[in-house]
């Protein structure tokens, strides 16, 4: 049946002479591969609209007995001219494009995901400062989604008020302890500025989100846990290896 | 029925690995050679083994040549000084088809690839690095104006300038997403020409 739908291109392999096969992140039916024929040529209408981080409405032949469906169709649906370009901003939508990629399943579709990766994304895009923010506020999105959200308010383990230092990340709590009851073989202690760095980014209004100033180590220390956590409780979810790449593009 | 011969399914395999090459086509093609007078198939044995024999990559620029170091790498015609960077050996081939460029090349491996965990230490990027500490003029970016080719000549642009060496890129006369192999030879002189600092 030929479909119609949003995408995110994750993605994308040299196949044959010309053509391109793509893995993208669909509104409708979860993620998937596409084979765009002739796509490599200049000539191409596809051309310039099939890379890493490109939405695109694209119409193809969805065949249940097929692992790879055939592309007959694709526009831009949004632009974001300031991301590639931007070294920092490309590493940082890379980033995105592999947490979602291990942690999505083939086929598997998740429209409130994909919006999310939509406006993280524009942000992104639109970003005059502080880049990762928008990588740590989908991360934080992606895990909810998943179904292992943080739990921010209280100390995981007493319920209590996280106002005692230091505080320290229980991955398998999937929160923060206080200072009186963590455990004393745990490493992972976190500044109270990391905490509310979290609370910033976890509420839903993108438009906030760049206005939290985190300098560049303290953020990627920030995304390190996210990942962990993904790593760690996410099914088949693998560590991201794009991040080696982010930390080298913000730190150097 | 083709089960009945395990010489002819490890045929089929092997020809099914060649990149765009299904199961079935692997079929007909293994067929197809079954077919073939015996003197044919021998030629292609031979150029097969040939290739595995004598075909290797240059030390200095790691383009596939039979010599090392390569043609290029050790012409007294070429300009040493000038280094051009490019992802694959065919993008060697299509520029030297262009017959414009007079430099020297670097065959990186590839591209930065995040998603599939492909990071600087996976290319030739430190080969690069030692090439220029050497001494060098100039190095030219000539990398597939893809996100990917991108995020490279970016990083390695990063690397290079501390180094006090000329550092440009091909300009963007090839549209994004499309591959330097492809481009027709006016394009890609312009672009070689329309170098700009990066
Ligand atoms: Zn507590
Ligand atoms: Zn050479």
């Amino acid at each position: 049946m030929v479909v119609k739908t949003e995408a995110v291109v994750l993605k994308t392999v040299k196949y044959g002479d010309t053509s391109k096969i793509i893995s993208v992140f669909t509104r409708e039916y979860g993620k998937l591969s596409l084979i765009a024929k002739g796509a490599r040529t200049s000539r191409s209408k596809f051309v310039s609209i099939l890379n890493p981080m490109s939405c695109i409405q694209a119409v193809f032949y969805l065949k249940e007995s097929r692992d790879i469906h055939l592309l007959s169709d694709a526009s831009s649906s949004r632009v974001h001219k300031n991301i590639v370009g931007d070294p920092q901003k490309t590493m940082t939508g890379f980033v995105m494009l592999d947490a979602l990629n291990t942690a999505v399943h083939t086929r598997e579709s998740h429209p409130v995901l994909f919006d999310h990766l939509v406006e993280a994304l524009d942000g992104l895009d639109r970003a005059e400062r502080s880049p990762v923010n928008y990588l740590i506020a989908f991360l934080i999105a992606l895990l909810r989604e998943a179904g292992y959200g943080l739990k921010l308010d209280a100390c995981v383990r007493c319920g209590g008020k996280l106002d005692r230092e230091p505080l320290v990340f229980e991955s398998q709590f999937g929160g923060f302890a206080c200072g009186r009851c963590r455990s004393p073989d745990t490493t992972l202690t976190m500044a109270p500025n990391h905490l509310e760095a979290l609370r910033w980014l976890e509420r839903p209004s993108p438009e906030v989100w760049s206005r939290l100033s985190l300098e560049p180590v303290e953020s990627l220390r920030i995304v390190h846990l996210l990942a962990g956590h993904l790593c760690r409780h996410v099914p088949g979810a693998r560590r991201l290896r794009s991040l080696s790449l982010l930390e080298s593009t913000v730190v150097g | 029925m083709l089960s009945t011969s395990p010489a002819l399914e490890s045929l089929i395999t092997a020809f099914s690995r060649l990149p765009g090459i299904g199961r079935k086509t692997a079929q007909r093609m293994a067929l197809f050679t079954l077919r073939q007078p015996r003197s044919e198939v021998e030629e292609l044995i031979t150029a097969l083994q040939n290739v595995l024999e004598r075909v290797r990559s240059c030390s200095t620029c790691f383009n596939i040549t039979e010599t090392d170091p390569c043609a290029i790498c050790s012409s007294s015609r070429r300009n040493h000084g000038l280094v051009c960077v490019v992802e694959e050996p065919n993008d060697v081939f299509a520029i030297e088809r262009t017959n414009d460029y007079k430099g020297v090349y670097h065959v990186l491996g590839g591209t930065l690839a995040p998603l599939d965990g492909i990071g600087p230490e996976d290319l030739r990027v430190r080969e690069l690095i030692e090439r220029v500490e050497k001494g060098m003029d100039e190095v030219i970016l000539a990398l597939n104006p893809t996100v990917e080719g991108e995020a490279t000549t970016h990083y390695l642009s990063r690397l290079l300038k501390p180094l006090g060496v000329r550092v440009t890129r091909i300009a963007r006369g090839i549209p994004v997403g499309a591959d330097l192999e492809f481009a027709d030879d006016a394009t890609l002189v312009r672009a070689l020409e329309g170098r700009i600092p990066v």
